[in-house]
C-alpha cells in the first residue's frame, strides 16, 4: 500500500514538473505539454501493461510486445498505409493482428522462452529494415524520420487525439483488472492454470489480440518504443507485487512514470536537440533486460 | 458416480469403458507412453477426449470449467511456474479459497507459507500442491506421478492422505511407476496397454496380469500386505 502510493506521489509530481517546467505559457501549457502528457502517460501504462500479461501469459519474463515483434509488425503496417495513401492506423491494426496470430503459432511451435525471443527479434528486423525501405520510397520523408519512427517518437497531438488515447489506455486496464485472476494464474503452467477454472489457450489469445489491437493507434502514431514492457512490470514484480489487482495497477502506473520520465529526459536533456523517446527508454531498460536475462536463464539451467 | 464409456483420446487412448464408485483409490499402472497420464488429463477435462465420462450422471465436458474443477481436480507431474509466487500466494490464487493455517500444518506447509515455489524441494512441492487439493477438496482426485522422487516421510504423508480421502468417501485415482506404492494406496487396479484397457480388477486379479501388463518377468510377485507398511512410519520433524 505504501509503495503503490509513494509511486503514485512520483507519478503526480512528475507530471506537474512535465507540465510546468520552464514556466510555458498558457497556449503552450494547454495545446502542447497536457497532449503530450496524456500521451506519455497512456502509451507507457498501456505498453507496461501489455509487457505484463505478454509475460505471464506466455510464460516468458522477457516477453513484451516490442520483443516479440508485434511492436514492428504494427509499425511496419502503418508505414505500409502512409505510402500506399491510406490511414496508418488501419495498416496497423491489420498487421498487430496478423503478428499476433503469428505469435501464437510461434508460442506453440517453440519449446522454450528463449528461442520464442529470438523468433521475435528475427521478426522485428526484418519488420524494421523494411520500415526503413518504405521510408526511403516516401517522398515526403527522410531516413531521419524513419530512424525517429523505430525509435519511437512522441510528437504534438491534439487535444482530441490525447484524450480518445488516454481512453484507450484506460479500456486496457479495465480489461486487465477483469482479468486479474487469469493474469496471475497462466505463468503456472496450462495445466495448474486450466484446473484453476481458466482456459489458457483462449485466455491467452483474447488477452493478446486485444492488448495489441489497443496498442496499434499508440505506435501509428509515435512509433516503436521498447524496453518499457520489460523494466516497468519487472520493477512492480520486484516491489513484491506479483498477482491480483495491485500488479495490474501498479504496472499501469509503473510504466506511465517511466515513459514520462523518458520523454521528459529526451526533450530536456539536451534542449533545444529531441531525442526519440524510445532511445531513453532503451537507456534504462535495455541494462534491465540484460539483468533479466542473466537472472533468469541463471535461474533455469 | 463417475462412469467412463468408450473413451478415446487420439492414438493415444483406445475405447477405455470403466466404472468408480465412492471411496474407490484406483491405481493407474502401465509402462511408460501406455497413455496413463493422458487418461487421468481426459478424465479432468484438460484433453478433449471422445466418448463418455459422466460424473454424478453428468458428461464431464457440459460442466462449465469453473463448477468442473470444484469436482474433479489434478495433481501435476511436473511444475514449472515462471514467477516467483510465494507459497500462500500460489494457493490463494490457484483455489480462490483464503488459505488456513491448519490445512497448511496438517501438510507441513506452514512454516513454508512466505516461501517462494521456486525454493521448494521436489517433497514440499508435492506437499504444497495436497494442500491446494484439500482446500478445493473436489470429489474425484487426479495425482499424477505424487510418488516420485519423495523421500520416506512424504511418502508417509500421501499415503495416510490417500487412506483419509477414501473414507471421505472420494475417488482417487494414482498414476505411478512405484507399482509397490501404487498396491499399498490402492483398492482397485486400472491397467493400460498401448491406450487400451488390459484390466480393472481388485488386488488379486490385477496382480496375476501384471507380468502380461508390463511384458517381463517381474521378481517380486509378493504384494507388500497393509499391516506391514502400517506399521513402517517414520517420526518426521516437519509435520
Amino acid at each position: 500500500m505504501f509503495k503503490g502510493l509513494t509511486l503514485l506521489g512520483a507519478l503526480f509530481l512528475l507530471s506537474l514538473l512535465f507540465l510546468f517546467w520552464g514556466s510555458p505559457s498558457r497556449e503552450v501549457l494547454l495545446l502542447i505539454r497536457l497532449p503530450e502528457l496524456l500521451v506519455s502517460l497512456s502509451f507507457g501504462a498501456l505498453l507496461s501493461l501489455s509487457g505484463a500479461v505478454f509475460q505471464n501469459a506466455l510464460r516468458n519474463p522477457l516477453a513484451e510486445p516490442y520483443t516479440l515483434g508485434i511492436a514492428s509488425s504494427s509499425a511496419l503496417g502503418a508505414t505500409l498505409s502512409v505510402w500506399l495513401g491510406l490511414r496508418p492506423e488501419a495498416g496497423a491494426l491489420l498487421f498487430s493482428l496478423f503478428s499476433v496470430a503469428i505469435l501464437l503459432f510461434a508460442f506453440k511451435l517453440f519449446k522454450t522462452p528463449l528461442s520464442l525471443l529470438l523468433f521475435g527479434v528475427g521478426l522485428s528486423s526484418l519488420f524494421s529494415s523494411l520500415i526503413l525501405f518504405i521510408y526511403s520510397l516516401l517522398p515526403s520523408s527522410s531516413l531521419q524520420d524513419a530512424l525517429y519512427f523505430t525509435l519511437g517518437f512522441i510528437t504534438p497531438v491534439s487535444l482530441k487525439l490525447s484524450l480518445f488515447l488516454l481512453f484507450l489506455s484506460l479500456l486496457a486496464l479495465i480489461l486487465c483488472l477483469r482479468f486479474h485472476k487469469e493474469v496471475g494464474l497462466l505463468p503456472l503452467g496450462s495445466e495448474i492454470a486450466y484446473f484453476s477454472g481458466v482456459e489458457p489457450g483462449k485466455t491467452t489469445a483474447l488477452l493478446l489480440i486485444s492488448l495489441s489491437l489497443l496498442l496499434s493507434p499508440f505506435i501509428s502514431n509515435f512509433g516503436i518504443v521498447g524496453f518499457v514492457g520489460i523494466a516497468s512490470p519487472h520493477g512492480v514484480r520486484l516491489l513484491g507485487f506479483r498477482s491480483g489487482y495491485s500488479f495490474i495497477l501498479l504496472s499501469f502506473a509503473f510504466g506511465a512514470l517511466f515513459t514520462l520520465l523518458s520523454q521528459f529526459l529526451a526533450k530536456n536533456l539536451f534542449y533545444p536537440n529531441l531525442f526519440p523517446v524510445g532511445a531513453v527508454s532503451a537507456l534504462f531498460g535495455a541494462p534491465f533486460f540484460l539483468y533479466l536475462l542473466w537472472r533468469y536463464s541463471g535461474a533455469r539451467s | 458416480m463417475l462412469e467412463v464409456k468408450g473413451l478415446s483420446f487420439g492414438k493415444i487412448l483406445k475405447g477405455i469403458s470403466f466404472k468408480a464408485e465412492a471411496g474407490q483409490v484406483i491405481g493407474v499402472l502401465g509402462k511408460n507412453g501406455a497413455g496413463k497420464s493422458t487418461l487421468l488429463k481426459c478424465l479432468g477435462g484438460f484433453y478433449s477426449y471422445e466418448g463418455e465420462v459422466k460424473l454424478f450422471g453428468r458428461e464431464l465436458s457440459s460442466i462449465p470449467l469453473r463448477e468442473r474443477v470444484k469436482l474433479v481436480n489434478y495433481l501435476p507431474q511436473s511444475f514449472n511456474p515462471t514467477f516467483d509466487y510465494k507459497v500462500k500466494e500460489f494457493l490463494y490464487l490457484s483455489t480462490g479459497v483464503e488459505v488456513d493455517d491448519a490445512t497448511l500444518s496438517k501438510f507441513g506447509v506452514l512454516k513454508l507459507k512466505e516461501r517462494k515455489l521456486s525454493l521448494l524441494s521436489g517433497g514440499e512441492r508435492v506437499k504444497v500442491l495436497l494442500s491446494r487439493l484439500e482446500l478445493i477438496s473436489p470429489s474425484v482426485y487426479l495425482l499424477d506421478e505424487p510418488s516420485a522422487y519423495l523421500d520416506p516421510c512424504v511418502i508417509s504423508l500421501l499415503t495416510s492422505y490417500i487412506r483419509e480421502l477414501s473414507e471421505k468417501k472420494k475417488i482417487v485415482f494414482i498414476v505411478s511407476h512405484d507399482v509397490d506404492f501404487v498396491f499399498k494406496v490402492s483398492n482397485l487396479f486400472l491397467g493400460i496397454k498401448e491406450g487400451e484397457l488390459l484390466f480393472f480388477e481388485k488386488r488379486k486379479g490385477a496382480k496375476e496380469k501384471l507380468e502380461e501388463l508390463f511384458e517381463c518377468q517381474l521378481e517380486n510377485k509378493e504384494v507388500v500386505d497393509e499391516e506391514k507398511t502400517n506399521s513402517f512410519k517414520p517420526n518426521c520433524p516437519n509435520r
